[in-house]
């Protein structure tokens, strides 16, 4: 994969041509803007939290059923994807009011919607990304009706796919922005999904993690990025396999000897024998189950216990 | 004569080794970098002791799968001298170079003292230069020294005289005592069949000047080079 020419630098990232027809790399940057680029500012490491957590998540979106543009990370900050036809409209879900829809409906911020809200903006720096209604984008002619009930349903089913999901890793998704695009013909989630693009707040503080600490200078910026990719990075799906290492029978065990002098020595009497050894989990990301058994076995017998003294069991969990 | 030192991401008794071979033996000697992929040009190498990649998992595990193992492999099947000292004999369990595996000190410390030894075959490259039952006062440092191997192969190496040293008291009377660390037979060097490889737990580099407390561990150096001077 080669990168080619750059053809468009955006305020959060650098999308460049490839030698692939249809591919392009996005750069994600360290910069930072906000309000209509009134404010500006650098988040060290923002480009890399932003590339990953997209990666991880248009990944996870892809597996249940949304197409997406996303192929794969190339690097710790750049992304390939399918080039598409951007349509400039940006989708917003709401879960709660907070920022600008708070401002505009009076509402307290915070305020849990009834049911999630759809709302369409015209991605036009120029006039400051105004809100549209259907009408508006029809007399535009920036989508047709077909394409706005598509993106309004992908747009729900996405809320109804992440709200559980980051709520497990314990952020509220309060509300987050898409954007679509056409390749081929048909309706593509393109851009990305990033701290930049959401609002969450921690389940049991209520703190704010993603970019409204930028915006409001709440402290903690960098800090904040990373871990909200740590929290969603740490436990992909995928098998997990216990190995339980321990010593042979019949092979002198002398941390167990001393356990179990020490297990009599307060009066458990009833122990017969303590045998230590130890225990190593495995996390297989995307491997097929049947394989896992006899690569995990090859794993023991190469590495992870040695024959001559020990012996192993393995478990495996999807 | 020529030796290499083969230094590990954690190996500690490199620079021993290479003084006593340097500055007290007066021969050539090289460090080894363990990402080496090819050796030659060596008449002995030496696998120091340490804690080659933080000993996790098991001593020698890890160390034995990096690139310069096999270079070592070859260069022991052609029949090249390899010696493994504590860490290094544990890697060569680990390899497969050597019979058997460590498991931990009976006292479940790590014991750091002078040690006798008892030279149980005298006729081999590593203890050419010793009397028959000899006994040498060299130090151990170590946490894993329990050696075991499976009955049938320890009657074997009895037969064909593989074990080469054995823990003993000063008189030379192999003991339940003696043993520091509950090896099996009170074992603390062994060779492969061919004689070429020897591994032993205690450390002859950290005695091998008198003002270290004891120069015993000259008697395995110079062995060495006598079977090399000899062998030509
Ligand atoms: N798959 C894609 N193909 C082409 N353009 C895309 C794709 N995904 C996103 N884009 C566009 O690329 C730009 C990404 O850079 P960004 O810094 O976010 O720009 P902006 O400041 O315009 O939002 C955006 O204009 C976005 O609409
Ligand atoms: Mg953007």
């Amino acid at each position: 994969m080669e990168k080619r020419e750059l053809i468009y630098e955006g305020k959060a990232k650098r999308v460049y041509a490839t030698d692939q027809i249809g591919q392009v790399i996005h750069e994600f940057k360290d910069e930072a803007t906000a309000f209509d680029g009134k404010k500006r500012g650098i988040i060290e490491g923002k480009g890399r939290v932003n590339a990953q957590m997209s990666d991880i998540i248009f990944r996870y979106l892809e597996r249940r059923g949304i197409r997406t543009h996303h192929i794969k990370l190339l690097s710790e900050n750049e992304i390939l994807t399918w080039w598409l036809e951007m349509i400039p409209v940006e989708i917003i879900v709401r879960n709660y009011a907070a920022g600008s829809l708070a401002k505009r409906l009076g509402l307290p911020e915070r305020t849990e919607m009834r049911s999630p809200l759809v709302e369409f903006y015209y991605k036009s720096d120029e006039l400051g990304d105004p809100m549209l209604s259907r009408e508006h984008v029809r007399e535009l002619g920036l989508a047709d009706e077909e394409q706005m009930d598509e993106m309004a349903a992908i747009a729900l089913k996405v809320n109804d796919i992440l709200r559980p999901y980051f709520e497990e890793r314990g952020l509220v998704l309060a509300d987050f922005k898409l954007e679509f695009g056409l390749r081929e013909g048909r309706l593509y989630l393109g851009d990305e999904f990033s701290p930049d693009v959401c609002r969450l707040w921690d389940t049991e503080t209520g703190e704010v993690m993603d970019k409204d600490r930028f915006r409001q200078d709440l402290g903690k910026v960098e800090e904040t990025y990373a871990e909200v990719l740590r929290r969603i990075g740490e436990e992909e799906t995928g098998i997990t396999a216990s190995v339980f290492i321990s010593p042979k029978r019949g092979i002198l065990d002398p941390a167990g000897q001393a356990a179990l002098g020490a297990l009599k020595s307060l009066g458990f009497d009833e122990v017969g024998e303590v045998r230590i050894g130890k225990y190593i989990t495995l996390r297989l990301p995307g491997m097929e189950a049947e394989r896992v058994m006899d690569r995990v076995r090859e794993m023991c017998e190469r590495l992870l216990a040695n024959p001559i003294i020990e012996d192993y069991r393995i478990e495996i969990e999807e | 004569m020529r030796f290499g030192v083969v230094v590990f991401p954690g190996s500690n008794c490199e620079a021993d080794c290479y003084h006593v071979i340097n500055k007290v033996l007066r021969e050539d000697v090289e460090y080894v970098w363990h990402q080496e992929t090819y050796v030659s040009g060596y008449d002995c190498l030496v696998l120091p002791g340490g804690f080659s990649y933080g000993d996790y998992l098991r001593c020698g595990a890890i160390a034995r799968f990096s690139p310069v193992m096999d270079a070592v492999s070859s260069f022991a099947r052609e029949g090249g001298l390899v010696i493994g000292i504590c860490n290094g004999f544990q890697i060569l369990l680990e390899a497969g170079l050597l019979p058997g595996a460590m498991l931990r000190n009976t006292s479940l410390h790590f014991i750091c003292r002078f040690v006798n030894l008892r030279v149980e075959n005298s006729s081999t490259p590593w203890t050419n230069r010793a009397a028959p039952g000899q006994v040498l006062r060299i130090p151990i440092a170590h946490n894993e020294g329990n050696y075991v191997v499976d009955r049938d192969t320890h009657r074997r190496m009895v037969e064909e005289g593989r074990i080469i040293l054995r823990y003993c008291d000063g008189e030379g009377k192999v003991s339940e005592e003696a043993n520091p660390n509950g090896a099996l037979d009170n074992i603390a060097g062994i060779c492969n069949e061919g004689f070429n490889v020897f591994g032993l737990m205690p450390h002859p580099e950290r005695a091998s000047e008198e003002i270290l407390g004891s120069a015993d561990g000259l008697v395995i150096w110079e062995s060495i080079m006598a079977y090399h001077a000899e062998r030509g």
